[in-house]
């Protein structure tokens, strides 16, 4: 891969701190609404996500974000770093869930970290 | 005008806090409350500095507020992961209305090839997830 510059990196990482931010926002309203209201929307379930980060410290940081994304929550991860187990709240579609962590999270992470 | 933006704030964030604990009494099981704990608890968390930081627009109390801003955003999603872990390992009774659990799959597909072929083979891992499944049990009846 590519050294990007040190510049870019930061830049980077301030506008992920930025949308970390918005994330945690958008989540706690979630939950607030979902507390509050009689709950009839929930589907929970545990499902496995493939990761191909390589360094511990993007794992980390996705294993955070994921945790602080509205409706999921990480479990586990399996001992080879292949996988790691999502707990979600509103699971209606797998697919596009996985999806989501996949294209949203993953990438943001890899152009940063990894 | 001050005073109102800091009073809004201290309400909002007290509000979350709320939320959270309620959100800890009320929903069904132990994943669910930690959803609550994570977002809502420190968003709460955050707002409150911001109040104390207005109230208080000196450098020294802004830098230690944006310290704990930060040591509490990158800490509760560790502390609720690694409770969610152990609660798994230990075999907590989740509610209803699972779709899937495929980390609870896989670990059977894991005992059912343990038991099916290779003795002899043992290794940590295994046999601390054995003594974490029998302990857990007990804790359960216990708890329950």
């Amino acid at each position: 891969m590519k050294p990007i510059g040190f510049f870019v990196r930061i830049f980077r990482l301030v506008l992920f701190i930025f949308y970390y931010l918005k994330e945690l926002v958008l989540s706690s309203l979630f939950v607030a609404y979902d507390i509050l209201t009689p709950k009839d929307l929930m589907r929970p379930g545990i499902v496995a996500v493939p990761v191909d980060l390589k360094s511990e410290t993007a794992i980390i940081a996705l294993v955070n974000l994921i945790s602080m994304t509205p409706g999921s929550l990480t479990v586990d991860m399996s001992p080879d770093k292949k996988k790691i187990y999502v707990h979600a709240m509103y699971l209606y579609d797998k697919e596009k869930f996985i999806h989501k962590i996949k294209t949203e999270l993953e990438n943001r992470i890899r152009l940063i970290f990894d | 005008m001050m005073e109102w933006i800091i009073s809004i704030l201290l309400m909002t964030g007290s509000l979350f806090m709320l939320v959270a604990a309620i959100g800890v009494v009320k929903l069904p099981d132990v994943y669910m409350r930690m959803h609550a704990i994570t977002k809502a608890a420190s968003l709460g968390a955050i707002l409150m500095l911001a109040a104390v930081f207005l109230r208080y627009p000196q450098w020294v109390v802004g830098i230690e507020a944006l310290m704990v801003v930060m040591f509490v955003i990158f800490t509760s999603p560790i502390g609720a992961h690694m409770i969610a872990r152990v609660s798994h390992r230990m075999k907590v009774p989740i509610g209803d209305g699972y779709v899937m659990d495929e980390l609870q799959d896989e670990a059977d597909r894991q005992s059912a090839e343990r038991a099916g072929g290779k003795s002899g083979e043992t290794t940590e891992g295994q046999s601390g997830k054995k003594d974490g499944g029998k302990g857990g049990e007990k804790i359960d009846t216990g708890k329950l």
